[in-house]
């Protein structure tokens, strides 16, 4: 069973290798690498924790969330800084609420509205580009010396968070490795790189997983990195995302 | 505190343990500290209040107050216990108790993926609207006088079903829990016909797309008139978000505004708020809202409402009903005195790690009295955060805004201890 699964891997690998040689099958590929940033999963519950710098910020002090997504719903939870503790922000598709202990009632928020720094919850919850994009194939290139196919994607759904992505993505590992976030008018917004050093089992096999985000902010000299800790691809009750639940 | 209270604390508390003995559960928990100092600036020729007779309002205030929350996650259960304490020191009035009390005091249970059962003390508040909210049956006007007061939870049995797109939620309220007191303003604003909420059942239908969701609440007592509420939201784009709710109810009382004869409970009226939102590129957000509530009056029957308090006001001296009929003007008014209200709010991002701020603009659109408020939080350390609310009223004597207070000034600190 092992070896069954050893060889399904080594061919789709292959394939997938070879026949992006010429032109990759790019659905394929983009779907792989959604699954190292948690795509495609059941269900997922992991911590998060964000540091921002740049001239403009004027507190430092990291944020921890505690994270649960499923499908397109997640739930976030701030565990640190102490003012922010049992905060919480509920996504469904594009329907956004605030919460904190408190707060009278959650309050109904727009998807600008960002979770910490230059992070938007959709780079903090799972990636479902594969689902959310329609992918073009521009070119191959060396990205910090690994070979990437590069991809365009253009939004395909209304609840995206960005209009327009390009994507670099490994020939070898296929994952994600740098991506540039653009508005509908063609407005480069920000970038993000991608360190791949955790390891979840997918059926019985080991995958790269996300470890660490660098948003940079493409107009100022504002960052974000977010480090990927404590990971758990588990099932979440469906329960957990409904509004009325949140408090 | 009343049998089933208690029976329903017991149940939130015995619940988590026996989920302890299940699965694994992360406790946690915080503890807030605060202490607050406000001042009010009076109006000196009021006609419900002359000379600060009747509603005998306070010149300062000194208050400390504890916050603390513990609560239980694990697959299958929850539970959150909430407990206010609050300590106070008046001039120029009388000092109000001291309070102490659960917020909120509730477990949870998840029978699948879909069901959950919740019993205790809970927080039966939802909409998108700021000013008010029209849809809730129990907290129409939540928080307005006292703003940074928390609200207090019902004692009740709460059953949600959790589909892809829908969701029903079904409620009945066994006790009315902590509502009187400091958190009896809360509540003067009920859509139910009465302030006294024990024997509601409580159905709530939830509808829900990628950009959308809307509601339609339902709650009956017995013989009492039925509650219908609605509300809905639309992410129209990545910055803007519109939305709208209504309900039509009962009030617990009408004040007669020229014979100030009580009916209780009121007629019958619906109230409504329209609103929407854009998000700047910053994260900063600017709301406004208009809101019609059938509740209030109409501009001819709140001068009405003014030339009987006039009327007292003069004959205060000389007869000892005026008094009771001026008390009976402030208590029993209704929760907005007129119908229609315009309101805009402008904050920063919620998420804001250093300074937050709120700047609120509402008008009464039949009298013309406006209220600005500002509230600015200040995060001085991880621990300390220093706070201030400044309101300032405008408006003749004869109208809302103008009626009882020119202004206020609140300054606070904060102190995370958990």
């Amino acid at each position: 069973m092992k070896f069954i699964k050893l060889w399904i891997a080594l061919v789709l690998g292959l394939t997938l290798t070879q026949v992006s040689r010429a032109e990759p099958n790019v659905q394929a590929l983009l779907a792989a690498s959604d699954r190292a940033r948690a795509g495609g999963l059941p269900g997922l519950v992991w911590d998060v924790r964000a540091t921002n710098t740049g001239s403009s910020v004027i507190d430092n002090e990291p944020s921890v969330l505690r994270l649960k997504a499923a499908d397109n719903a997640s739930l976030a939870e701030y565990l640190e800084p102490l003012r922010s503790k049992g905060s919480r922000i509920l996504q469904v598709g594009r329907n956004m609420w605030f919460t904190k202990p408190g707060l009278r009632k959650p309050v109904a928020i727009s998807p600008r509205q960002r979770l910490t720094g230059q992070a938007a919850i959709g780079d903090i919850a799972a990636t479902n580009y594969a689902h959310d994009y329609k992918a073009k194939y521009l070119s191959e290139e060396s990205f910090n010396g690994e070979p990437c196919y590069v991809l365009d994607l253009t939004s395909a759904r209304d609840n995206t968070t960005y209009d327009r992505i390009t994507y670099w993505i490994t020939v070898r590992r296929h994952v994600g490795i740098h991506a540039e976030f653009f508005s509908v008018s063609g407005k480069r917004l920000k970038q993000a790189d991608f360190v791949y050093d955790n390891k979840i089992s997918v059926q019985g096999t080991a995958i790269p997983f996300i470890s660490k985000m660098t948003i940079t902010d493409a107009l100022t000299d504002a960052e974000t990195v977010l480090e990927y800790s404590e990971i758990k691809i588990e099932a979440v009750h469906r329960s957990e995302f409904d509004i009325a639940n949140l408090q | 505190m009343k049998t089933s209270a208690r029976c329903l604390l017991i149940l939130s508390l015995l619940l988590p343990m026996l989920a302890l003995a299940e699965s694994p559960m992360n406790l946690s928990g915080t503890l807030e500290v605060r202490a607050q100092g406000s001042s009010w600036q009076k109006q000196t020729d009021s006609l419900l209040n002359p000379g600060n007779v009747i509603a005998r309002l306070p010149t300062s205030q000194l208050s400390a107050e504890a916050r603390g929350q513990i609560q239980g996650r694990s697959e299958q259960f929850d539970f959150t216990m909430r407990g206010i304490a609050i300590g106070q020191r008046t001039e120029g009035a009388p000092n109000p108790r001291d309070d102490a009390y659960l917020s909120q005091a509730f477990a949870r249970l998840r029978f699948d993926s879909r069901t959950s059962i919740s019993a205790g003390r809970l927080l039966l508040t939802w909409g998108p609207g700021q000013l008010r909210s029209p849809s809730n049956p129990f907290y129409f006007d939540a928080g307005k006088t006292q703003p940074l007061r928390e609200l207090s939870g019902i004692d009740a049995g709460s059953m949600i079903y959790s589909g892809d797109d829908t969701s029903v939620q079904v409620v009945r309220v066994f006790s009315n829990g902590h509502t009187g007191g400091s958190q009896g303003e809360n509540f003067s604003g009920s859509q139910t016909g009465s302030t006294d909420f024990r024997g509601i059942t409580l159905l709530k239908f939830n509808g829900q797309g990628s950009n959308w969701q809307n509601s339609l609440v339902l709650a009956k007592k017995d013989a009492d008139l039925l509650f219908v509420g609605a509300y809905g939201q639309w992410t129209a784009s990545d910055a803007i978000l519109l939305y709208a709710e209504a309900g039509s109810g009962s009030r617990p009382q009408f004040l007669l505004p020229d014979s100030y004869r009580l009916i209780a409970p009121s007629p019958r009226a619906a109230t409504a708020l329209l609103g929407g939102s854009y998000t700047l590129e910053n994260g900063q957000t600017v709301y406004g809202e208009f809101l019609y509530d059938g509740h209030g009056y109409n501009r001819d029957e709140e001068r009405a409402y003014f030339a009987v308090a006039r009327q007292a006001t003069i004959q205060l001296a000389s007869n000892a009903a005026a008094a009771a009929q001026l008390g009976q003007a402030l208590g029993a008014a209704p929760v907005l005195l007129g119908r229609r209200y315009v309101s805009a709010i402008w904050q920063s991002s919620p998420q804001e790690s250093k300074l937050f701020w709120q700047g609120m603009w509402t008008a009464n659109a039949d009298d013309h009295s406006q209220q600005v408020r500002a509230y600015v939080e200040r995060n001085l350390t991880r621990r300390v955060t220093l706070f201030g609310y400044l309101t300032r009223n405008f408006g003749e004597r004869d109208t809302e805004f103008g009626a009882l207070l020119k202004g206020s000034v609140l300054l606070g600190v904060k102190i995370f201890m958990l």
